[in-house]
């Protein structure tokens, strides 16, 4: 079967149907698991009370369907145009394919794995922002992919030192440490930045409304809801430290 | 409660409002962030309800609920700003919007465009809401006559009905996104048996998956990423002069807009199915019932108003069966849900005997949204237009930080977060593969009362199935479930071809 004439649709469905298939199998070998029949927690346990009753229907729900989009997706040539697509193309192509998921999924995945358990909020926060605005905003620039691959590998490295066990508890001075390196790496990378845009005036405005957008809004975000709404934010550090008595200050002063 | 004393209630719900300025100031702020989340191409009025969720939390329901219906309100309108001044809909809702009004907007006439728009809308969510408090009773009424029998099927329904009509490619996929989230809701300790199921021994996981940070990864990850990687970039915005309510066209169109209201109200009274296709469906409709359909596309107030009227007029409609059965009938409507949820009202037919006066709370409160809507579209349109100008790579990051803020604030859990992006990978995944997504956030907030209510069914019959075949509500749904299914099978639609065939054959044969 020729490329063109299978949907490209169908190819994916191809491989949804078989990765659905296999979870939904899973699901169903889990489910069987659970107390069918029997005794649980001194409650007399029959089948249609069963906590495995709904996901048995469900596991066996989703295998049906799978199986049905697997039958359609072989039907109109899309199992055999996506078993040639392996043959014929490497990973690489489909990374390419999706190289936004990659990205941005890895930029908010540094964040939200890597910084924010382990880093003052404001901080990781503002250093995310400016990575990822000048990322996207100032596209086509050397800045941009290599600011992306910082964070990511910020990301990644924090990441690796938590499940290594290295990473501080917090308001402890190691943290406060973490926090200040990431305040430098916010001033290291605002000066890169402006070092490799300053030529182009339209550029380096640009690179202005990423720096103030970042700083800004981790500012706001942090004082909103740690002062606004009272809602403490998920690692207070080195700023929170240094904001509560000007908070504190200006309370008193209004 | 009877007519009168909902009556009262309402009034009363409207003074008490009123009678704080703080309520005032919400409820204008709250619409013109909807009208800017809902102006800004890539923002959509479900996000805003969501992130609005999250920072509504700690408020009294009362005020949340006003901060909630006045986004919902105002970024469904906030769509048509960008898709008459840009040619690009701020949001799906206000895709059919952008065929008339943009051309107005070229030849000058941005203003009257919007003021058309600004009124429809208006009246668009004053019909919605009226539907909603006239039928609202009487299915409730129905509602509570309803056992667990009942509410199991109609979980099921929800979920295969809201597959079914937002697939766009095959409908198989909306339903495996259904199960997908009918699946997700097993995780956690079960409400029976307390047994952990799918835990795999975390602690986190005991209390199963939170709603609203899995609505919003599914809503607001897949947007984001794909926001990003179109770039769109920025196209200049249409002079819009003054912004004039043009009563006269508005009453030259009085047909138009009944019928794009009944529309409205009748598309997002469907579970899942939302605002967008309202849009469509009234301005098709109202282009083919035109003695000038060929004027449609080229600036026709009637075309412009239709989609405007029938996408607002959707708001009612979508709360319809989320107030009387707890099913939500549109993506913002989910939102709705999980915000209620988190201030521990749920929706259904028990919340007129728990809050005998919540309808005619939210009755006001939609009156008020409208209000505050118009006002601001008149007022402050010409301002709201400069948020036209951010670009997109500046602040979808920022949506991407307030998303993960947001989904924290709710439990002050980091885990919620891993969650959270974890849903929306995998949301933008399926997406990508044309799974949509309403079904599977349905399934989320529908499983559990489909699971308990299994299983209540038949503990209630002893394991005894026959309770489904027996109560005439449950056969109405089973059958509808079935034809809906039936309809997909290549078998059954070959049999209804040749009967077809065959009746037509007899025909001309006649």
């Amino acid at each position: 079967m020729s490329e063109i004439s299978v949907p490209p649709l169908r190819k994916a469905d191809f491989w949804s149907s078989l990765v659905l298939i296999a979870v939904s199998v899973a699901m169903l070998l889990q489910t069987l698991t659970f107390p069918l029949r029997g005794t649980y927690a001194g409650v007399r346990n029959a089948w249609y009370v069963s906590p495995a009753l709904f996901p048995l229907i469900v596991s066996a729900m989703l295998i049906l369907l799978g199986l049905g989009l697997l039958a359609r997706s072989v039907r109109a040539g899309g199992a055999a145009a996506a078993l040639d697509d392996l043959r014929r193309s490497p990973a690489e192509r489909f990374i390419r394919a999706s190289a936004a998921f990659w990205i941005v999924g890895g930029a908010i995945g540094a964040y939200v794995y890597g910084f924010i358990p382990y880093v003052d909020f404001v901080a990781a926060t503002a250093l995310f922002l400016f990575c990822f605005t000048c990322g996207f905003h100032l596209a086509g620039t050397r800045a941009a992919p290599t600011l992306l691959a910082a964070l990511i590998a910020g990301g990644l490295v924090l990441l690796a030192g938590a499940l290594a066990g290295l990473m501080p508890g917090p308001r402890t001075t190691a943290a406060y440490v973490l926090d200040g390196a990431v305040w430098a790496a916010f001033v290291l990378a605002a000066v890169f930045v402006f070092s490799a845009t300053y030529r182009v005036g339209e550029i380096r405005r640009r690179s202005w409304h990423c720096f103030w957008t970042s700083l800004l809004t981790a500012f706001l975000l942090g004082a909103i809801f740690k002062y606004g709404l009272l809602v403490p934010l998920p690692r207070e550090g080195v700023t929170v430290a240094l904001m509560d008595p000007v908070f504190y200050a200006l309370r008193a002063l209004l | 409660m009877d007519f009168l004393g909902q009556l009262e209630a309402f009034f009363a719900a409207v003074a008490a409002l009123l009678a704080h300025p703080s309520n005032w100031l919400l409820l204008i702020g709250s619409s013109l962030l909807g009208i800017a989340f809902g102006a800004l191409p890539g923002l959509t009025a479900t996000l805003g309800v969501g992130l609005l969720a999250t920072l509504t939390y700690g408020f009294d329901l009362e005020v949340a609920l006003i901060a909630l219906i006045a986004m919902y309100v105002g970024a469904i309108y906030g769509g048509s700003y960008s898709a008459i001044l840009l040619n690009i809909p701020g949001t799906a809702a206000s895709a059919a919007s952008a065929l008339d009004g943009y051309p107005l907007a070229q030849r000058g006439e941005g203003g009257r465009a919007l003021g058309l728009t600004t009124t429809a809308s208006f009246i668009g969510t004053i019909l919605g809401m009226l539907a909603l408090v006239v039928s609202a009773p009487l299915i409730i009424e129905i509602a509570l006559q309803f056992t667990s029998y009942e509410f199991f099927l109609l979980a099921l329904f929800g979920i295969i009905i809201s597959g079914t009509l937002t697939s766009s490619d095959l409908v198989i996929k909306g339903w495996i996104a259904g199960f997908i989230g009918l699946a997700l809701s097993t995780v956690g300790r079960d409400d029976l048996m307390f047994y952990p199921r799918f835990t795999f021994g975390q602690a986190a996981l005991d209390s199963g998956l939170e709603v609203v940070p899995v609505l919003i990864g599914a809503f607001a990850i897949p947007q984001i990423i794909k926001t990003l990687r179109e770039r769109a970039p920025l196209t200049d915005v249409q002079k819009i002069g003054r912004v004039i309510p043009d009563f006269r066209t508005i009453g030259g169109n009085l047909k138009h807009i009944v019928r794009s209201a009944m529309i409205g109200v009748g598309i997002g009274a469907v579970p899942g199915v939302g605002e967008d296709i309202a849009g469509w469906v009234s301005y098709g409709t109202a282009k083919n019932t035109s003695p000038r359909p060929e004027a449609f596309g080229r600036g026709e107030p009637a075309g412009l108003i239709s989609a405007e009227t029938a996408n607002n007029a959707c708001i009612g409609g979508a709360l319809i069966p989320l107030v009387t059965l707890g099913i939500p009938g549109s993506p913002p409507a989910v939102m709705l849900l999980g915000a209620l949820m988190l201030h521990g009202l749920t929706p259904g037919p028990m919340v007129s005997i728990e809050r005998p006066t919540f309808l005619a709370e939210l009755a006001a409160v939609m009156v008020l949204a409208s209000f505050a809507m118009w006002l601001n579209g008149i007022f402050l349109a010409r301002q709201v237009v400069k948020v036209l100008r951010i670009p997109t790579t500046l602040f979808m990051p920022v949506v991407a930080v307030l998303s993960v803020i947001g989904s924290y604030a709710l439990g002050l859990n980091v885990f919620n977060l891993y969650l959270m992006v974890a849903v929306g990978l995998v949301a933008y995944l399926l997406t990508e593969m044309d799974y949509p997504i309403a079904p599977l956030v349905i399934g989320v907030i529908l499983g559990p009362m489909a699971d308990s209510n299994l299983r209540r069914a038949l503990m209630v019959g002893q394991g005894d199935v026959s309770g489904f075949f027996t109560r005439p509500v449950c056969l109405v749904l089973m059958l509808a479930i079935l034809l809906m299914v039936l309809a997909q099978l290549p078998a059954w639609r070959r049999w209804r071809a040749r009967r077809s065939g065959e009746r037509s054959s007899t025909g001309e044969e006649a």
